[in-house]
């Protein structure tokens, strides 16, 4: 009967206890100032020194083994320390790539040497990660990429453009998607690799992409003959795009999916428990029922995805799938804090409620373009489910 | 009563009766009021009426999950009985220490009672009306929960006690109202379950849920089923990304009905009746609710005119979703309930109460 897989997880006492001590440590964090709860913050919340108080506590590279320096840990329990991370809206940008893919990533094809260059930074949250996929005329069509890697002696020269690279501007190095062989039409996949950029050599113009906010996460990056030696080929020659499949399937998976406006939602339930005429409205009552009910839904299928993931199992379409949904949850949470303003009478934005809301809003249209935008996402589902 | 069987095999028993007796006929019969006795009669033997029920109390003894599991799989064949509804009763007859004996018997929702209660020396005596009673007509007893002194007693009703009224829900089901006319009750006959009864509405919620659940994945396969036959301009319509974007979304409501309700059941198999619970029910209530109406749009939709007919066997499925959200309370009613709850139990934030 199940076309899809949802395993019911119960969480052991382990689990629950290292999710207490997380939520121990931010509450610390919030007492002593060290950051303050805000929207979207795996991709604005920038903190070094944030990064490096998670790594002091053994929360980076939680899934690297330990003969790598890791702490080999199971994904659920990197799972429940990041979904209480983001639930709390805490600064953790600086890391979140490097942490969340690029590590994992060097543990299933880096070399030796590479594992040894950027792995300890990387577990340590000194050493920071951008993507690079996306360029100017490769988005959805990812195949269609251009940049390309000329061969010379010992090494390669790299030419093109990526885009969307998220904190390219603060980050050490970064993974480029490119072709190493020339482009064969009826096999668009084949001949693509992935290389080990370190963003502060020759050849590399990083031009900061702002928000319609004016928000600079995002960044265009230019190669221009840029060196890379042969040890910075990750993996396999030619084999890049199987690389990337596998390694969005770690960025696809994780609660950052429908957790990017939790601290909007729990500012507005705290703004209404004080406020009577608030508390008293059926309509702000339902709207709270009807997100919470929604959240839980997340919650759980997330959850399940990482347990099946936990056990060997696969949950591409899952996980994808998951992400459509959570997605389109966080705007409809972005949007909620209206109902609460209009009643308020007010929509002046001196509030955290209002500041939150602003935020959430002029953010929400990147949620469900970010990762894959939905409607391509909607097609892997539907091939998943055997219709395609 | 009827053979036990183990946890695992209950699922595919269930499966095997239901594809063998679903067929699109005895849905027709069903639906002009015949009683499905050949069914009933082998799901009885095959012990799958009383599953959770202790065998104390003359049930199987299997365990909660089981029976909640048959209801879902009941509700995918879209099986012509009100197997919810005997199960209710059922739950009230445990919470009150009364065995069960064979034959069906049904309930009515507390929120559809129109009745005055009169004190007597005795007891009570009941006017007017017990409405939307799952085929009252051909219950043994009608089982269902009074008010009376602040408290919510039982009271095990014969059909014969009232005037019947036949009618149909909107899937076609059997429903019958009761009218009820100076109907004198002992207080001996009202038991008041010392607590026992606080959980059935949420019960009897979740059996809704578990049923949206079962129809929901069910309308999901007919759908995608449906997208890969039919050809229009050439090729299947689930070449169409039309056609493709509303099957992913479709699948998006099933899976999140699926978690929500699975997770609400673990929890009242592992801890029992909770306030945690009552929450976790109100949350599946509000999901289930929401998917039951966005998937009978989007699948009749995807099936066309020729889904629209009663030659096809989707609205089996879609008549039920549209009924069954409405039964023990529909999303807008839970969903208030929910924020209420949440307001009155000062989380630090909903975050809090959803990891629970």
């Amino acid at each position: 009967m199940a076309l899809l897989n949802f395993p019911a997880i119960e969480l052991s006492d382990d689990l629950l206890s290292l999710r207490q001590q997380v939520r121990d440590f931010i509450e610390a964090q919030l007492a002593n100032h060290q950051f303050s709860a805000t929207v979207d913050a795996w991709l604005s919340g920038y903190s070094r020194e944030f990064s490096q108080a998670l790594a002091e506590q053994g929360w980076l590279g939680m899934t690297i083994p330990t003969t790598l320096g890791g702490q080999g840990k199971s994904p659920l329990q990197r799972f429940v320390v990041i979904e209480e991370l983001l639930a709390a809206g805490a600064p953790v940008a600086a890391h979140w790539v490097a942490d969340r893919q690029t590590g994992p990533l060097l543990v299933d094809v880096g070399s030796k040497q590479q594992q040894e260059k950027y792995l300890p930074g990387i577990i340590r949250g000194e050493i920071y990660f951008a993507i690079g996929l996306s360029e100017p005329n490769s988005g959805s069509d990812l195949a269609s990429i251009t940049t390309k890697a000329t061969k010379v002696d010992g090494g390669w020269l790299l030419n093109g453009r990526k885009i969307w690279s998220s904190g390219a501007h603060f980050c050490h190095a970064m993974v480029v998607l490119c072709r190493t062989e020339a482009l064969d039409e009826k096999n668009r996949h084949k001949g693509m690799s992935q290389l080990l950029v370190d963003l502060d050599q020759p050849g590399i113009t990083i031009r900061p992409i702002e928000l319609i906010n004016g928000e600079h996460h995002f960044n265009e990056v230019s190669f221009e003959d840029v060196w890379i030696a042969d040890e910075m080929v990750l993996g396999q020659l030619g084999q890049g795009w199987k690389q990337v499949m596998s390694e969005l399937a770690y960025e696809r998976s994780g609660p950052e999916r429908f957790l990017s406006t939790l601290p909007l939602f729990t500012e507005l339930v705290n703004v209404v428990q004080a406020d009577a005429p608030l508390y008293e409205d059926e309509r702000i009552q339902s709207t709270i029922g009807d997100l919470s009910a929604q959240l839980l839904a997340l919650h759980q299928l997330s959850l399940r995805v990482t347990a099946t993931l936990c056990n060997g199992g696969q949950a591409d379409t899952e996980a994808v799938l998951v992400k459509d949904l959570g997605t389109r949850f966080e705007k409809h949470l972005s949007e909620a804090a209206r109902i609460v303003i209009s009643k308020k009478g007010s929509a002046a934005a001196p509030t955290a409620l209002g500041r939150f809301m602003e935020k959430a809003i002029l953010h929400s249209p990147g949620f469900t373009l970010r990762g894959g935008t939905n409607e391509i996402l909607r097609g892997i589902i539907v091939r998943g489910l055997g219709l395609r | 009563m009827g053979e036990v069987k183990q946890d695992y095999l209950i699922e595919e028993t269930a499966n095997q009766i239901f594809a063998d007796y679903c067929q699109l006929d005895r849905f027709k019969s069903y639906e002009q009021g015949e009683w499905q006795a050949a069914l009933w009669k082998t799901l009885a033997e095959s012990g799958l009426t009383a599953i959770d029920i202790p065998e104390n109390l003359n049930g199987c003894g299997a365990n909660s999950i089981d029976a909640f599991n048959f209801l879902r799989i009941a509700a995918y064949h879209s099986a012509p009985l009100p197997l919810a509804d005997h199960f209710i009763a059922c739950k009230i007859l445990q919470a009150i220490n009364s065995p069960i004996s064979d034959g069906f018997i049904t309930t009515s929702s507390s929120l559809h009672q129109e009745l005055t209660i009169t004190e007597t020396n005795t007891g009570i005596k009941l006017n007017g009306f017990l409405r939307n009673i799952a085929a009252a007509r051909h219950a043994k007893s009608i089982v269902v929960l009074l008010n009376y002194k602040q408290k919510k007693h039982a009271l095990i009703l014969d059909p014969g006690q009232g005037n019947l009224i036949h009618g149909q829900n909107m899937a076609g089901e059997p429903v019958d109202d009761m009218a009820i006319e100076n109907l004198t009750i002992n207080s001996s006959q009202l038991i008041n379950g010392k607590g026992t009864l606080e959980d059935i509405h949420q019960l009897a919620a979740l059996t809704r849920c578990v049923m949206c659940w079962g129809a929901l994945a069910r309308v999901l396969e007919l759908s995608i089923a449906h997208a890969t036959e039919r050809t229009q301009f050439g090729r299947p319509i689930a070449k169409f990304q039309a056609v493709q974007q509303d099957i992913a979304k479709l699948a998006g409501e099933v899976a999140a009905t699926h978690v929500t309700v699975d997770h609400a059941v673990g929890s009242y198999c592992a801890a029992g009746n909770s306030k945690h619970f009552s929450s976790l029910v109100a949350a599946a209530k509000v999901v289930s609710c929401r998917a039951a109406g966005f998937a009978a749009t989007v699948s009749h939709q995807i099936h066309g005119a020729m889904g629209f007919t009663n030659e096809h066997p989707l609205h089996l499925f879609t008549r039920r979703l549209w009924t069954w959200r409405e039964e023990y309370g529909n999303e807008y009613q839970w969903q208030q309930h929910l924020g209420q709850y949440l307001l009155r139990e000062n989380y630090p934030s909903p975050w809090y109460w959803c990891s629970a």
